[in-house]
């Protein structure tokens, strides 16, 4: 034990003056601390003493003028619970001594038998004990407030289940006292709680567990883990309940909206659908009427006439493909029931074929990578992203020798990054995000034809799958279309689309 | 092969510019034929029993006034007299269901309305070639 | 025709762009052989089935071993006069299954017998055709049903897989 800064305080009671004066020159003896002695006769004499002054341990008699047998002992330990209490006993008092000891006394010693070295040991150990003992009880204290002031309840349970311990504000939401649990049975409190008392039983069987149970309006996330003696062996279990009920509504609310919000959305894409739809019969008639106008009197029209015919007729064309395109995204956008495996590499290969035509007229040389990984989606989305994507990749390309390329650039966390390549004429930065949009064309009309929807097309068919698009491009360097997807896992069954 | 006659076809449509646009498809094409046009699929029906010179093959929209072209398709084809009249359904829909059940109730074939009238000469041709050419109507 | 056109602006794929499958029911080698040739020629992708006599075509059909396997035909073309089993049982056959009745199937025979296009047309053939002798006009034949079944019309297997 290391020195001491100040003197511990000693305070003897003992009447017997002989035995007064042979424990003084005990302790006088004993070397390293420094040491001041208190002398008290009387009970009162002590209590007035320990109240006033810092005393650091008691020497006491249990027999003394003004107290006998264990009174003495609880009067000090009542005035000064802090303060260790070494009881001095003769021959016939052991069991005396042995009761003080159970009522709180740290030690009790016999004045026949004392020595120089077994008293200061004994006041050491006693000073010492108390003050783990105090450290022991400021944790408790500290534990007990954080416990009662936190949302939580914090219980326990022997091994046969038996509430040890059931305390925290959190017991107030279902209106339990806290400590008005403790000494019951688990099984019988938890009885309509068929979750809560599994949760125990598992528990104490010695697993560590966690399950989510309503009680009434509250809803509790409830930790549970067995508590294990120092052999290792389960004594009982320990569990924390955290109030989760405004998280679970927020939840509920969450689901509720989602809901909603896709029911809308697939009411709006049925919607222009029907409208899309309708729209291609008065235009057939607008389209089909100005040419027959073109033909049948293509002698009685002059040419200012003729030209007005044939904006008309062009204007049809366009509405045309814009409502075609109107279809197409309003489709994208509409769930599909499961997500199936789509093998990559026949799609693009068919894709390509499909605009074999194409390729030819323009000369564009085109690679396709060997390695694309089947994604989970649908084939109609993943024709419209690659369709379009190629097909921009081969209209948008004046290079002198026009390369396409498609492949993949990376698979990780279940995703597959694919890339459609081109040397054309590329995109400014500033446009990336806008090009997505609608009808959103970023040349003059009669530089390319199209009416601009396509990536559009790409962007919600993408989304729709549950994955990304972006744009890697700077003006005059071509462009790189990356296409985040999941891809296949294997031995997995088709599924239901993720909201 | 085939005949090259004058082949009977009905066309049951209610827009009277598709049928207007259908005409002038149908004169302009090579194969000689006679156009006969029904606004509803009651009169269709009535035609196709009461006509003299019975049409060899119908042309029918499905979206008709009061009773659709898959109506009319299961009247004619429980029909012992018209069970076999070959009926091309022209729609302007291209939904998958439409599709379907179109060919599940026995039409003998499905086009899709075009909204460019140029594809529409040139789906005529076609048409016109397999059917009146290639093809043996029944009588 | 091309299924896709570049100033067309909207991309749509027949099928999806996968090659159309075909089951050709026939049991005369020259026939079969002429008909795979220009098929394979033709400008729409198609994959060509071939099945020698009715219960095989049956079998096909219904994914009887050993055709577990087989894809699904967009198209049937028919032969009446078939080994085992009479094509004009397969066709009844065919359009009395739930599962197959949508599929078109053109009756592609020799016969000019009007008994047997009433009876194919009574049965829902889609199509009856007698096959020419002519070899340039066979040959027209095939590309004239390629044209009108693989390229204009509306099939009932066009969304999804031939699976």
């Amino acid at each position: 034990m290391e020195a001491q800064d100040k003197p511990t305080r000693v305070l003897l009671v003992e009447d017997n003056p002989g035995d007064a004066r042979l424990i003084r020159e005990l302790l006088v003896d004993a070397p390293a601390w420094a040491l001041e002695l208190l002398l008290a006769d009387r009970l009162q004499t002590a209590l007035g003493l320990l109240t006033s002054g810092s005393v650091s341990v008691v020497l006491l008699d249990l027999g003394l003028p003004d107290s006998q047998g264990l009174e003495t002992f609880l009067s000090v330990h009542a005035c000064a619970p802090q303060v260790p209490v070494i009881v001095l006993t003769g021959l016939d008092d052991e069991a005396v001594a042995l009761r003080a000891l159970h009522e709180g006394a740290q030690d009790y010693l016999m004045k026949g038998g004392l020595d120089s070295g077994q008293l200061p040991r004994a006041i050491r150990y006693a000073i010492e004990r108390e003050q783990a003992a105090q450290a022991i009880r400021e944790n408790e204290n500290l534990l007990r407030t954080v416990v009662e002031s936190a949302p939580i309840v914090l219980f326990a349970t022997d091994r046969e289940g038996m509430i040890s311990l059931c305390q925290g504000s959190g017991l107030g939401a279902v209106g339990v006292a806290g400590g008005a649990l403790e000494g019951r049975s688990a099984f019988q409190v938890f009885g309509h709680y068929p979750d809560l008392a599994g949760a125990v039983r598992r528990a104490l069987a010695g697993e560590t567990h966690a399950v989510t149970t309503q009680l009434g309006d509250v809803a509790y996330q409830v930790h549970v883990t067995p508590a294990r003696d120092a052999r290792g062996l389960i004594a009982g279990m320990i569990g924390v309940a955290t109030d989760v009920t405004e998280r679970t509504n927020a939840e509920a609310r969450l689901q509720r909206t989602i809901g909603d919000l896709q029911r809308k959305t697939s009411e709006l894409e049925s919607f222009t659908y029907s409208v899309s739809h309708d729209l291609k019969e008065p235009l057939r008639t607008l389209e089909a009427f100005s040419q027959f106008l073109l033909e049948d009197y293509a002698d009685k029209l002059d040419e200012q006439a003729r030209d007005y015919l044939e904006r008309m007729g062009r204007a049809g064309v366009r509405l045309r493909q814009m409502i075609e395109e109107l279809l197409v995204l309003a489709r994208v956008g509409q769930r599909f029931e499961e997500l199936v495996r789509v093998d990559m590499q026949e799609l693009v290969r068919n894709v390509v074929s499909a605009m074999q035509v194409a390729v030819d007229e323009h000369g564009v040389r085109v690679e396709v990578d060997r390695d694309l990984p089947a994604i989970a989606g649908n084939v109609y989305h993943a024709e419209q992203i690659f369709g379009n994507l190629f097909g921009n990749a081969l209209k948008f390309n004046r290079a002198a020798e026009p390369l396409v390329r498609i492949g993949v650039r990376s698979v990780a966390n279940g995703r597959a990054t694919f890339y459609v390549q081109d040397n054309g004429i590329g995109v400014d930065a500033e446009y990336h995000e806008r090009i997505f949009q609608v009808f959103q064309q970023l040349h003059k009309r009669e530089e390319y034809e199209g009416t601009g929807a396509g990536l559009a097309i790409v962007k919600r068919a993408v989304e729709a799958l549950g994955g990304t698009v972006q744009l890697e491009s700077a003006l005059g360097q071509g462009a790189t279309f990356l296409v985040r997807l999941p891809v296949w896992e294997a031995g997995r069954a088709a599924r239901t689309q993720a909201a | 092969m085939g005949r090259y006659r004058p082949v009977q076809v009905l066309l049951v449509d209610d827009s009277p510019d598709d049928v207007m646009i259908a005409q002038r498809a149908f004169r302009a094409s090579r194969v000689v034929n006679e156009l006969t046009i029904a606004r509803d699929g009651h009169e269709a029906v009535e035609l196709l029993r009461r006509a003299s010179n019975p049409p060899e093959l119908m042309l029918l929209d499905i979206k008709l006034p009061r009773i659709s072209g898959h109506d009319v398709l299961r009247q004619v084809r429980a029909d012992e007299a018209l069970a076999t009249l070959p009926v091309i359904m022209l729609s302007a829909s291209q939904r998958q269901e439409d599709v379907t059940e179109s060919y599940r109730l026995g039409a003998n074939s499905y086009i899709q309305k075009p909204v460019a009238f140029g594809r529409f000469q040139e789906i005529l041709e076609i048409f016109a070639t397999y059917w009146f050419e290639v093809a043996t109507l029944p009588e | 025709m091309s299924l896709w056109q570049l100033d067309n602006g909207t991309i749509t794929f027949d099928r999806g762009g996968r090659p159309a499958e075909v089951l050709l029911v026939e049991d005369n080698p020259g026939d079969v052989r002429l008909t795979q040739e220009v098929l394979r020629e033709g400008k729409i992708s198609n994959r060509l089935s071939v099945t020698v006599d009715g219960v095989e075509a049956l079998a096909f059909l219904r994914h009887e071993a050993p055709y577990a396997a087989a894809p699904r035909p967009d198209l049937i073309l028919l032969d009446l006069n078939l080994p085992k089993k009479d094509g004009r049982e397969v066709l009844v056959e065919i359009k009395e299954d739930e599962r197959l009745r949508q599929i078109p199937v053109v009756v592609l025979t020799t016969s000019k017998a009007e008994e047997d296009i009433i009876r194919s047309y009574e049965s829902y053939a889609n199509c009856y055709i007698t096959k020419p002798v002519d070899f340039e006009q066979f040959i027209t034949v095939v590309r004239s049903i390629e044209n009108f079944w693989l390229c204009l019309v509306k099939l009932p297997t066009d969304h999804g897989s031939a699976r």
